[in-house]
């Protein structure tokens, strides 16, 4: 479960960094989603946004969705 | 009028929000910095009042919901041939001025999660706090000695300490290429201590507490919405933003004791905070360890593997407490 780690900084800094600094976690930018690399944004003037995401923050709990009948 | 202090870019947790107040009908406005920067914003001192496109936000805001609002201070830029960081810097800190007088005139208000001042607490301080409200806390040091740090390992319970940094406020992403560096909470073990330089920056070191699972606790006036946040691997994690995406990482609904929660509010209380995540671990011994209080912190993952619907219980209580205050103001009870 230990991720790996880099030192981005130059060998000869390590003693002017905090102990965080020295075990740096590395990931592609597009799978992190805080970075919004990926995401495609919208507006929403009622929403008061310039980049506005729809998304649905809910699952069922069964993970079973019953879909509706059709009418005709 | 609920005054959401927010950001113009994408931040997850305000639109849930705000969905639910346009369901509502609740009467809400959103200023972000750059409405203060494009001139939205309107100071007067002999008024005591500061308008928002013509709204007097002191005459008609009884909530203000704070949420990342000065995160994008630090990308505003004006681009300028020569002395672009020093005047940069300075404009910068213009606007902390507005935000600043701005808080003092809607400092009688209720705000949530707290006061600006108490927005970003210090994390020492938050455990100093919490160990007076009952809770209990690792071992906590700060230093910059490699012999300290290693003589700190050794007395901790399981000969392994954790580092993070102080201050969230510096928690950023270094991005080269295609990749973004970035620090979480990490695991230190004698012999990785052992090979560092006799000194460092001045770091954080936690007594290491080996978890039975960990515990998000989304708190709200009182109220508390804990998620048990449950890994079926064996070995023990550092930071539980490692673990989140694995399959063998389960959310679920978790009552914490009355006691924690006794406790919990206490602390909030003393921190005078309405709203904040507060991460727990319990350890093998059925220990229950309080990490830190996020006070702005995200509360959709929790939510939504445990259907809490957070966003509307937010909304519902922003909506409560605005409706209430206008109702006094009507009969003319304050």
């Amino acid at each position: 479960m230990e991720a790996d780690y880099y030192n981005i900084f130059e060998p000869e800094n390590k003693s002017d960094l905090p102990l965080t600094h020295h075990f740096m976690l590395r990931r592609l930018k597009v799978k992190l989603a805080e970075m919004r690399v990926k995401d495609r944004f919208s507006r929403s003037a009622r929403h008061q946004s310039k980049a506005y995401l729809q998304k649905n923050n809910h699952k069922p709990i069964t993970g079973i969705v019953e879909q509706e009948e059709k009418s005709i | 009028m609920i005054l959401i202090l927010g950001s113009s870019g994408f931040e997850q947790g305000t639109d849930p929000v705000i969905d639910w107040l346009l369901h509502y009908k609740a009467d809400f406005i959103k200023l972000t910095v750059e409405d203060i920067i494009n001139g939205h914003l309107r100071i007067d001192l002999q008024q005591k009042e500061a308008f928002y496109k013509d709204i007097p936000l002191v005459e008609k805001t009884s909530i203000i919901w704070y949420r990342h609002f000065l995160n994008s201070l630090a990308r505003f830029k004006v681009s300028v041939k020569r002395f672009s960081q020093q005047l940069n810097d300075d404009l910068r800190a213009e606007v902390k001025g507005v935000v600043e007088v701005l808080a003092y005139l809607l400092k009688e208000k209720i705000w949530v999660p707290g006061h600006l001042p108490s927005i970003q607490p210090n994390k020492l301080e938050v455990l100093l706090k919490a160990e007076i409200a009952g809770l209990k806390v690792p071992q906590t040091t700060i230093t910059s000695s490699r012999e300290e740090a290693i003589a700190f390992c050794q007395k901790s319970q399981y000969a392994t300490i954790t580092t993070k940094q102080i201050s969230d406020e510096g928690r950023n992403y270094y991005q080269a290429g295609d990749y973004a560096y970035y620090t979480l909470t990490k695991k230190l073990s004698k012999e990785e201590l052992t090979a560092l330089e006799s000194s460092f920056f001045p770091s954080l070191l936690q007594e290491y507490v080996y978890p039975d699972y960990e515990i998000r606790t989304f708190y709200l006036e009182g109220k508390t919405y804990s998620t048990a946040i449950v890994n079926n691997k064996k070995g023990a994690y550092a930071d539980r933003k490692l673990i989140n995406e694995e399959q063998t990482t389960h959310f679920l609904p978790y009552q914490l004791p009355e006691s924690i929660i006794a406790k919990t509010r206490r602390l909030m209380d003393e921190m005078e905070m309405t709203a904040g995540g507060i991460d727990f671990i319990r350890d093998q011994k059925g220990e229950y360890y309080f990490l830190e209080v996020n006070p702005i912190g995200q509360y959709l993952l929790e939510s939504r593997h445990c259907n809490y619907y957070l966003e509307k219980e937010i909304a519902t209580y922003l909506n409560e407490v605005d409706t209430k205050c206008k109702a006094k103001q009507k009969t003319g009870i304050v």
